[in-house]
C-alpha cells in the first residue's frame, strides 16, 4: 500500500490547519456561505438536508486495517457510529458537526487520510479496479498510476476551479470493473511494442445527461500522461460552460465541439506545452510501483488443508462460490464482503463491523482492504485455508451475505432519507428489492444482474448503467419510479433504455418481478445472463407485460 | 488596495476612460473595449506605460498580437468561481513568456492566492479589509507542491 513520504505529510498537516482558520472565518462571519462553500466543498464538506456531510477519500479504494479502525473510532466519535461507502471509493459520514470537523481532519491525517477533493469543482479522487494487482488478466497495475495522478491532480493551481467536478478513473485489464466510459476521463492501460500506454476516453458521465465516453487517444506513452491529461483539462477550463450547472460538464463540450474538433483543441495544447516538466522519472515510477508489490507473505507456499477447505457447511458453500474470486497466487482467494445484507441501506457500515473487519484483515488479508465502487468491501489476500474461519468472523459481524453480483447487491444513492437534491427516497426500494428476493436459490436462479437506483436524475445510484435502472421522481408530491433497462458499465458500456410510464413504490417490487420473469422466460439458457436476453430480445416483451393491462393514466 | 509581489517601483496604472484623459496621463490601464476602440491610437502612443483590463470570460485573442506592449494584464474575475484566469494566467507565462504584471483583480478570494501566484499572477487588487488575510496566506505558504507549474 502507499505511504506517504515526508512531502506529503506537510502538505495534509498544512491543508487541515488551514481549513481550521477557515471554519473559524466563517463562524466570525469574514466568509460568506457562498464563498465558504467552495472551500468546504474542497474539503469534502456539504451541507446536506438535515446536517452536514463529510467525504472522507479513500484514494483508489485501498484501505489498511489501521485506517478502517481509525474510521470506525471517527465514526463512533463524532457520528452516530455507523458510515455509508459510496459508488465512488470513498467513504462518508452523515452527522458531523462543523466544530467538530478539524478534529476529524486532525484524526484523519494521523493515518495517513484525508477529505481533499472529493467534491467541489475539480479533479476529485481517482477510482480504479478494485481488483486492481490481483488478478491475472493484468496488462499493468492501475494503482501507481492513480496515485502519481493524485498528486498531479491534488491542489492543481490552474484546475481547483473548473466549470464543474471532474472524474478521473482507470483500469489495468480489458475487463472493465471501473465504469471507465463514464468518467470524465477514463483511461486504460496498454501495451503496445511491450511499452506501456494509455488509451484515453473523454467526456461520460452520467447525470441528467448520460453520455459514453468517446476514444480521443488510442495510445498515449506513460510517460506524457500527465501533459496530456493536462492539456485536456486546460482546453475544459477555457472552454467548457459556465453559464449553466447542468450544461457544465466535459461531456457537453465534447458533445458540443465534437470529438475531432476537441480533439484538436487538446492536441495544439499538447503540442505547445513543454512536455518536459511533466515528465514522470524512472526513478519517480519505480519509487512508487514498489508501494503496490504483493506482501512477501503471499510467496511463501502454504499448501491446501482440504479438510479445512470442503467444510460441509451449505451456508459457506454458497459464500465460496459467490463472494470470492481466484487471486494470481497460487492457494489465495479475494473475498468479496457485501454490505448488501437483507432490509439495510446498502453500503452502510456500523463502526463495530469496521472494527471486525479490521481485526479480520490483520490475521487474514496481511491488513489490506479495498472498496468497490459497487459499494462492498474487499479482502484482496485471504489463504483457501483460512476461508472458512474468515466466513464465520464475518457470518457473526453481518457480513456474510452471499449475494455478490446477484439481484440484491443493488447500489443506491442516500437519496432523500439524506440528500438535499433528492426527488425520492432510493434506500427503501434497495430494501425492499433485497427483502423481495432474499432467498439465495431465487437470486441463484436469476443469477448476474445489476440493479442501480438513483433518488434524482443527478444519477449518483448509477441508474442509467443498471442492467435494471431505477430512477426516483416526485410527481405532485409523491414519489415515482422510473425504470431503464439494459445498462451497462463494463467495457462493453451502454445507456440503459426507459421502459414505459412511471410505476408508485407499491407498485414497484411488483413491475421488477414482471421484467425477472420476461427474461426467465425467454432466456436460452441458465448461462444467458439478463443483459444478454435483452440485447437479444429488446424492450418490447417487457414493456407488453408491464403495461399491457394497465389503464394508460400514468 | 494592492499587493504587488516583485518590486514595481511605484509604477500605478491610471485606469482611463476617454481619449482626452489618455493623452494626459502616463501610466494608464485601459478596459478591452476601450482598446478595441482606440487601438490605432495606443499603438502610435510613446513613453507610456500601458495596462490592459480583461474580464474573466473574455478572451486574449484580441491583445494576443501586441503583449510587447503591455507593463501589465489585468485579469478581472467576475467571480471567485470562475477559474478561467488561472489558465490565462499560465499561458502568458509559459506560452507567450510575458514576464510583466499580471495582476487578479475583482471577486477574488485570499484562500486562492497560492494558487493565482503558481499559475503566474504576481499583483492583486483586493479589499482592504481583506490585507491581513492575504498576508497570512501568502506567508504560510509552505511551498510544497506536487506540480511543476509556473512558480
Amino acid at each position: 500500500m502507499y505511504k506517504y513520504d515526508v512531502k506529503d505529510k506537510i502538505i495534509i498537516s498544512h491543508r487541515v490547519k488551514q481549513f481550521r482558520e477557515q471554519i473559524q472565518r466563517r463562524l466570525k462571519g469574514h466568509l460568506t456561505e457562498e464563498e465558504f462553500k467552495p472551500l468546504r466543498l474542497m474539503n469534502g464538506l456539504y451541507l446536506q438536508l438535515h446536517a452536514y456531510m463529510l467525504r472522507i477519500a479513500i484514494p483508489y479504494g485501498e484501505l489498511s486495517s489501521v485506517q478502517i479502525a481509525r474510521l470506525a473510532k471517527i465514526a463512533r466519535k463524532y457520528d452516530r457510529g455507523y458510515g455509508h461507502f459510496t459508488t465512488r471509493q470513498n467513504i462518508q459520514l452523515n452527522w458531523p458537526k462543523l466544530v467538530d470537523i478539524p478534529k476529524i481532519l486532525d484524526e484523519l491525517s494521523e493515518v495517513e487520510m484525508h477529505a481533499i477533493q472529493t467534491s467541489g469543482n475539480c479533479i476529485r479522487n481517482i477510482t480504479a479496479d478494485h481488483l486492481a494487482g490481483l488478478i491475472k488478466d493484468e496488462i499493468a497495475d492501475p494503482r501507481p498510476w492513480c496515485e502519481i495522478l493524485r498528486k498531479w491532480s491534488t491542489f492543481h493551481p490552474e484546475f481547483s476551479f473548473l466549470p464543474r467536478k471532474f472524474k478521473i478513473a482507470i483500469t489495468g485489464s480489458q475487463h472493465d470493473r471501473a465504469a471507465i466510459k463514464v468518467h470524465d476521463i477514463g483511461l486504460r492501460i496498454l501495451k503496445k511494442n511491450s511499452k506501456i500506454g494509455f488509451e484515453v476516453f473523454v467526456g461520460g458521465g452520467q447525470g441528467r445527461s448520460p453520455h459514453i465516453a468517446k476514444l480521443i487517444n488510442s495510445f498515449v506513452k506513460k510517460d506524457e500522461i500527465l501533459s496530456y491529461l493536462e492539456a485536456i483539462l486546460r482546453v475544459y477550463n477555457e472552454f467548457g460552460r459556465r453559464d449553466n450547472i447542468y450544461k457544465a460538464r466535459i461531456k457537453i463540450l465534447v458533445n458540443d465541439l465534437g470529438i475531432e474538433k476537441f480533439k484538436k483543441l487538446v492536441d495544439k495544447e499538447w503540442m505547445n506545452m513543454e512536455k518536459k516538466k511533466f515528465l514522470i522519472s524512472h526513478k519517480e515510477e519505480k519509487k512508487i510501483k514498489h508501494y503496490f508489490k504483493l506482501p512477501e507473505g503471499l510467496n511463501k507456499k502454504k499448501g491446501l488443508d482440504l479438510k479445512k477447505i470442503n467444510n460441509g457447511d451449505i451456508n459457506f458453500k454458497r459464500w465460496v462460490t459467490q463472494n470470492t474470486l481466484e487471486h494470481k497466487v497460487e492457494n489465495f482467494s479475494i473475498v468479496v464482503i457485501s454490505l448488501k445484507p437483507v432490509g439495510l441501506p446498502p453500503g452502510d457500515m456500523t463502526s463495530e463491523q469496521m472494527e471486525k473487519v479490521s481485526q479480520i484483515s490483520n490475521k487474514y488479508s496481511f491488513n489490506e482492504i479495498r472498496v468497490t465502487h459497487e459499494q462492498n468491501l474487499i479482502l484482496p489476500h485471504v489463504h483457501k485455508n483460512d476461508l472458512f474461519d474468515v466466513w464465520k468472523l464475518l457470518d457473526r459481524a453481518n457480513l456474510s451475505t452471499p449475494n455478490i453480483g446477484l439481484i440484491s447487491d443493488t447500489i443506491c444513492c442516500p437519496g432523500m432519507d439524506y440528500c438535499g437534491l433528492a426527488t425520492a427516497r432510493s434506500i427503501p426500494i434497495s430494501k425492499k428489492i433485497t427483502e423481495h428476493f432474499k432467498k439465495y436459490e431465487q437470486q441463484g436462479s436469476i443469477g448476474d444482474l445489476k440493479i442501480k437506483i438513483s433518488g434524482c436524475i443527478n444519477a449518483c445510484g448509477h441508474h442509467h448503467v443498471g442492467n435494471i435502472g431505477i430512477l426516483g421522481l416526485d410527481r405532485n408530491g409523491e414519489e415515482y419510479y422510473q425504470i431503464t433497462l439494459g445498462g451497462s458499465a463494463t467495457e462493453k458500456s451502454s445507456i440503459g433504455k426507459i421502459v414505459g410510464p412511471s410505476f408508485s413504490s407499491e407498485e414497484i417490487i411488483q413491475a421488477i418481478d414482471k421484467i425477472i420473469n420476461v427474461y426467465l422466460l425467454k432466456r436460452k439458457s441458465k448461462k444467458e445472463t439478463f443483459l444478454q436476453t435483452f440485447n437479444k430480445i429488446g424492450l418490447e416483451p417487457f414493456k407488453k407485460k408491464l403495461y399491457d393491462n394497465k389503464s394508460k393514466k400514468n | 488596495m494592492i499587493i504587488n509581489l516583485k518590486k514595481t517601483e511605484g509604477l500605478e496604472f491610471k485606469k482611463i476612460e476617454c481619449s482626452k484623459e489618455f493623452k494626459k496621463e502616463k501610466n494608464i490601464s485601459v478596459d478591452l473595449n476601450f482598446w478595441k476602440v482606440n487601438k490605432n491610437e495606443i499603438l502610435k502612443s510613446n513613453n507610456k506605460n500601458i495596462g490592459i483590463i480583461i474580464n474573466s470570460d473574455q478572451s486574449l485573442n484580441d491583445i494576443i498580437e501586441h503583449l510587447k506592449l503591455f507593463k501589465m494584464i489585468c485579469i478581472n474575475f467576475l467571480t471567485f468561481k470562475d477559474g478561467r484566469p488561472f489558465t490565462l494566467a499560465r499561458k502568458l507565462r509559459e506560452l507567450y513568456n510575458f514576464n510583466e504584471l499580471i495582476r487578479a483583480s475583482g471577486h477574488i478570494l485570499p484562500d486562492q492566492s497560492i494558487f493565482l501566484i503558481r499559475s503566474g499572477f504576481d499583483s492583486f487588487e483586493i479589499k482592504d479589509e481583506q490585507t491581513k488575510y492575504w498576508e497570512e496566506f501568502i506567508k504560510n505558504d509552505v511551498g510544497l507542491y506536487y506540480q511543476k507549474v509556473y512558480t
